[in-house]
C-alpha cells in the first residue's frame, strides 16, 4: 500500500471521532436523554462511513452503514438512546476502530473481524428494534457507472476542466473554437459554461475572457489527445483532465484547485454528469476536512503528478492560487489561531534547539576564554535568548493530561461491568500541561492502575455497605504541577494496601529481614518488586498482563517516580512523579575528580560547604550528616562512582529534594547553572543506578546527569544496608570512606 | 464596426459580428439601448452572423444587467449560428424563443 497523506487524515479523524463517539456514548449510558447526541452520533458514523467509502474500505462502509441506519431511525423516532443500545454501540465503535486499523495498517484480510461484526450488528438490530437492509449498495459507486453512462467499447469518460487567462481573446483564440473542436473528438455529453467570474456590466472588460468550462466527454480518444486540443492555450489557461473513473481524491483536488465555492463546483460536477450527488456529498466532507487541516492540508496534488494525471505545471499553478485564496479564507474562516502540526516535526524542532544549546554553550566558553567583554556580553544574550526559545518549543508540545483522562471513563464503565461494581470516576486538574512525549508514556502504567484500583482496591458493594462506606465506589484521577515536575495521582476509597501480609510475603521472598523497622512507604513500595504482582492474594493488587514492577519501569523509563500512600479500609493513592519535560532541563553543574555531574535544578535546595575534617569525614561515612538541626542523609559521589579524587581544600554539599526527601551530594566544586540537553543513555548503561542520562557540555566533555530519585532509592537502601552483612556490596564503597 | 445595435419597435435588434472585434462598442451600445428601455428587454439576433466566446460573455452580462433591476431579458429569432453556439454552451440563463421563425 503506498503512503497516502490522505489516509493518514482519515486515520487520524476517524480515531478523533471514534473517541467523541464514545464520549457521548457513555452519556447515553448514564442516562442523557439529549436529542443532539443521537444527532452528533449519526454525524459521526456518516462522516466515517463516507470517508471509508472514498478509500474503497468496503467492510467499514458496510459496518458503518447498518450503525448508521439504525441511529438515523433512533433519530426519525426521536427517542433517546436506551442503555442497551448505548453500551451495544460502545462495541460497535471499538470494532470500527478495529476494522480501520486492519485495513490501514495494510495487514489485509478483515475477514477475520467479520463474524464478530455481524453479531454486534445482530444485537444492535435486536435491540432496537430496527431493521436495516444491509442490500443497499454500501460503497459509492464507482464514477464510471454513474447515472445514464452508456460507454461504448474503447470509449471513456473523461471529465476537462478548463478555466481561461483573462488575455485570450486578446490573443486571437476563442475558447469556443476549443469546445468545438472538443465534439469532434467524441461527444460532449455534459457541458457547464462556468461565468461566475464575470463582473457586472459596468465593471466588465468586454475584450477580457471570464469564463470556463466543465465538460464532460465520451470518447475513445486518449488523454494526450485530448489535452493536444487545447495546445494553443497551454499556457493561458488551467486545464484539468480526469479520466472519469479516477480515484475520488482527485476530483476532490479538482475541487479544492478551482477558485469556485466548493458546494457550486459540486454543482457544476453533477449537472455534468461526472459525479452523481451522493459521491459529491463524499467529496465536499472529505475536502472541508482537508481545509480543516489549514497549512497541514496533504499535498493530493503530489500524488496526480506522481499517478500522471497532471503535468506538474499544472498543479503547481492550481496550488498556488489555492493556497493564496486559502489563506485569505482561512484568516477568515478560522478565527481560532489553532493550527495542526505533525508532532514529529515539533520533536524535529526541539533537537535541533537542543543542539543550538549546546553550541552556544560552546560559544559562551570560548567567549569567557577569549576574555574579550564585547563578546562575552553578546553570549550571554544570546544564551539567555536561547533559553527562551527553549522554554517556548517546549510549551508548544505540551499537551493538556485531560483527553487521556477522560479516555478512562471507558475503562472504568468497562471494568466496573466486569466486575460487577458501581463505580463513579472524578477527574481533577485534567488542565494540567505535560509534554506529550510523556503522555504516551503514562497511558499504559495509569490504566493498569485505574484498572487495579477497581479490580482489587474497591470492594464489592455488600462489603461496602458492611464497612459503611457508599455503595457507589470512587476512583479519583488528579494532576498538578509541582517543583519541576508533574504529579499525576490514582486514588480509590477502596479497601487498602494489607501492609502485614506484603510485609510476611516480602521477608518469606528474602527481600528484606525479619524484625528489619521499616516505614509504611517502604512496606508498599515492595508491591513494586518483580514477581510481587502476580501473588494476587497478598497484595490484591493482581495483575492483568504488566505487573506493578512492570508499571514501575515505564514510569523510571519516563525519568518519573511512583509511591503508593495506602490507609487500610480506607483506600489507596498511587502517586507518580514525572519531570516536565524530556528533552532539555535547566541543570546545576558539579564538579567530581574531573568528571562533571548535572543536577536537575529544580530538585536542588540549598548548598552547603564544607571543610573537610575529621568529623566530616565520619559523618560522611556514616551516611549521614546533621543540617539545621536535622538528619541528612549524604551520598558521595566521588565514592560511589569510584573517581580518583585530589585532595581538595573544601567540599560541597548539594540538598536535593524530591518527593518529599532529602538527600546531601557531597561534591568538590560547584560549577554554576546551565542549560542540559538531556541524551538518552544506551540499552548497556541501563542498569547504572543513579545516572539518568547525559549531556553534551560547552567544552565538549560529556557530563552525567544525576538521576535524583534513584540516587535517594540508593541511599534508602544503604540506609538499611547498614549493618545487614548480606549486603556487603551496596557497603562497599563507603567502606573505602 | 461590423456591429450595430437599434431599437426597433421597442426591441433590441443586434446585427452582424458579436466577437471580440467588436466587443468594446458592442458593450457600449448594450448600455445604452438597456438602459432605454423601461421594462423587460428583447432582444432579435436574427441577424447576427457571428458569435464568439466574447459575444456570448456580452448577453450573460447584458441579462444579469437586466435581473439585477427586476427585468427580464430575452432573446427572440435567434440566428443558427447564435442557436448552435447556445446550444452547444447550454447556456440555459439566457432563453430564446424559437418559434420566431429562423432565417437560414
Amino acid at each position: 500500500m503506498t503512503h497516502d497523506p490522505a489516509l493518514d487524515t482519515f486515520v487520524n479523524e476517524s480515531a478523533e471521532l471514534l473517541s467523541s463517539v464514545e464520549a457521548l456514548l457513555l452519556r447515553c449510558e448514564s442516562g442523557a436523554a439529549d436529542p443532539e447526541i443521537v444527532n452528533e452520533l449519526f454525524r459521526a458514523f456518516h462522516t466515517i462511513k463516507g470517508s471509508a467509502g472514498l478509500f474503497g474500505l468496503d467492510p467499514i462502509v458496510k459496518f458503518t452503514h447498518v450503525v448508521e441506519s439504525v441511529l438515523d431511525q433512533t433519530r426519525a423516532g426521536r427517542g433517546p438512546i436506551s442503555a442497551a443500545a448505548a453500551a451495544i454501540l460502545l462495541e460497535c465503535s471499538d470494532h470500527i476502530g478495529s476494522l480501520i486499523r486492519k485495513a490501514t495498517t495494510g495487514s489485509g484480510d478483515s475477514g477475520a473481524l467479520q463474524p464478530a461484526g455481524d453479531d454486534l450488528l445482530e444485537r444492535l438490530t435486536a435491540e432496537t428494534g430496527f431493521k436495516v437492509t444491509a442490500g443497499k449498495s454500501a460503497a459509492p459507486q464507482t464514477p464510471g457507472a454513474g447515472p445514464g453512462a452508456v460507454v461504448a467499447a474503447g470509449e471513456k469518460c473523461w471529465h476537462i476542466s478548463v478555466r481561461f487567462n483573462e488575455g485570450v481573446l486578446k490573443n486571437g483564440m476563442d475558447p469556443l473554437s476549443f469546445i468545438r473542436y472538443l465534439g469532434t473528438l467524441g461527444s460532449i455529453d455534459g457541458l457547464q459554461l462556468v461565468d461566475d467570474a464575470l463582473p457586472p456590466l459596468e465593471q466588465f472588460d468586454p475584450e477580457c475572457c471570464y469564463v470556463g468550462f466543465e465538460i464532460n466527454l465520451k470518447t475513445a480518444a486518449d488523454k494526450t489527445r485530448i489535452e493536444a486540443a487545447f495546445e494553443f492555450v497551454r499556457d493561458d489557461c488551467n486545464l484539468t483532465i480526469l479520466p472519469q473513473e479516477a480515484p475520488m481524491v482527485d476530483f476532490v483536488q479538482l475541487i479544492r484547485d478551482l477558485p469556485e465555492a466548493d458546494g457550486r463546483l459540486g454543482d457544476l460536477l453533477i449537472r455534468c454528469g461526472s459525479l452523481t450527488e451522493k459521491q459529491l456529498d463524499e467529496c465536499l466532507a472529505l475536502q472541508a476536512r482537508l481545509a480543516d487541516g489549514g497549512g497541514e492540508a496533504p499535498p493530493i496534488g503530489q500524488l496526480l503528478v506522481e499517478n500522471g494525471f497532471v503535468k506538474s505545471d499544472v498543479v503547481d499553478a492550481a496550488i498556488q492560487k489555492q493556497s493564496d485564496a486559502r489563506s485569505s479564507k482561512l484568516a477568515r474562516a478560522k478565527e481560532g489561531p489553532t493550527i495542526r502540526v505533525d508532532g514529529g516535526k515539533l520533536d524535529q524542532l526541539i533537537d535541533w534547539i537542543g543542539e543550538l544549546i549546546i553550541a552556544g554553550a560552546a560559544t559562551g566558553a570560548a567567549a569567557r576564554q577569549a576574555g574579550l567583554p564585547v563578546l562575552l556580553e553578546s553570549a550571554q544574550q544570546m544564551a539567555r535568548i536561547v533559553g527562551e526559545i527553549r522554554d517556548q518549543a517546549l510549551k508548544l508540545r505540551m499537551v493538556q493530561i485531560g483527553t487521556t483522562f477522560s479516555r478512562f471513563r471507558r475503562v472504568v464503565r468497562d471494568v466496573s461491568r466486569e466486575t460487577g461494581k458501581n463505580i463513579s470516576l472524578q477527574i481533577n486538574g485534567a488542565e494540567t500541561e505535560l509534554d506529550r512525549t510523556l503522555v504516551e508514556g503514562i497511558t499504559d502504567p495509569l490504566t493498569h492502575l485505574v484498572r487495579n484500583a477497581i479490580d482489587h482496591g474497591i470492594e464489592s458493594p455488600e462489603i461496602r455497605r458492611e464497612r459503611g462506606k457508599p455503595a457507589v465506589g470512587m476512583v479519583r484521577l488528579n494532576a498538578y504541577h509541582d517543583a519541576g515536575s508533574v504529579v499525576i495521582e490514582v486514588s480509590d476509597d477502596g479497601g487498602g494496601l494489607k501492609r502485614s501480609r506484603i510485609l510476611a510475603k516480602a521477608i518469606e521472598r528474602g527481600i528484606v529481614a525479619a524484625g528489619e523497622p521499616l516505614t509504611d512507604e517502604q512496606i508498599n513500595a515492595f508491591i513494586f518488586e518483580p514477581g510481587f504482582s502476580t501473588a494476587a492474594e497478598v497484595t490484591n493488587l493482581s495483575g492483568r498482563g504488566v505487573g506493578m514492577d512492570v508499571v514501575k519501569r515505564n514510569i523510571t523509563s519516563l525519568r518519573g517516580t511512583v509511591e503508593v500512600h495506602s490507609e487500610e479500609g480506607q483506600g489507596t493513592r498511587v502517586c507518580i512523579r514525572l519531570p516536565l519535560t524530556l528533552a532539555i532541563i535547566d541543570g546545576f553543574q558539579v564538579g567530581v575528580g574531573d568528571s562533571q555531574f548535572i543536577i536537575p535544578l529544580g530538585l536542588v535546595e540549598e548548598c552547603v560547604e564544607i571543610t573537610p575534617s575529621v568529623e566530616f569525614s565520619q559523618a560522611a561515612a556514616s551516611g549521614h550528616m546533621s543540617l539545621h538541626g536535622s538528619v541528612l542523609p549524604l551520598i558521595q559521589l566521588g565514592h560511589m562512582f569510584e573517581i580518583r579524587q585530589k585532595a581538595v581544600r573544601r567540599q560541597s554539599v548539594v540538598v536535593v529534594r524530591s518527593g518529599g526527601k532529602r538527600l546531601g551530594i557531597v561534591v568538590d566544586e560547584l560549577l554554576g547553572e546551565l542549560q542540559a540537553v538531556i541524551k538518552p543513555m544506551s540499552k548497556l548503561f541501563s542498569q547504572l543506578r543513579g545516572i539518568g542520562g547525559s549531556s553534551v557540555l560547552g567544552s565538549g566533555k560529556v557530563a552525567l546527569i544525576l538521576d535524583v530519585p534513584g540516587l535517594l532509592d540508593h541511599s534508602l537502601e544503604l540506609q538499611r544496608a547498614v549493618g545487614d552483612p548480606r549486603r556487603p556490596s551496596v557497603n562497599h564503597n563507603f567502606n573505602a570512606a | 464596426m461590423n456591429c450595430e445595435v437599434e431599437i426597433r419597435d421597442g426591441a433590441i435588434r443586434i446585427h452582424g459580428e458579436m466577437n471580440i472585434y467588436s466587443a468594446a462598442p458592442l458593450k457600449e451600445r448594450m448600455i445604452e439601448a438597456l438602459d432605454a428601455q423601461t421594462g423587460d428587454s428583447l432582444v432579435n439576433m436574427e441577424d447576427v452572423s457571428e458569435l464568439d466566446t466574447a459575444g456570448v460573455q456580452i448577453l450573460i452580462v447584458a441579462q444579469r444587467y437586466c435581473t439585477a433591476r427586476g427585468a427580464s431579458f430575452k432573446i427572440t429569432n435567434p440566428s443558427a449560428v447564435v442557436r448552435d453556439t447556445l446550444e452547444l454552451l447550454r447556456v440555459h440563463s439566457l432563453p430564446f424563443s424559437s418559434t420566431a421563425g429562423d432565417p437560414s
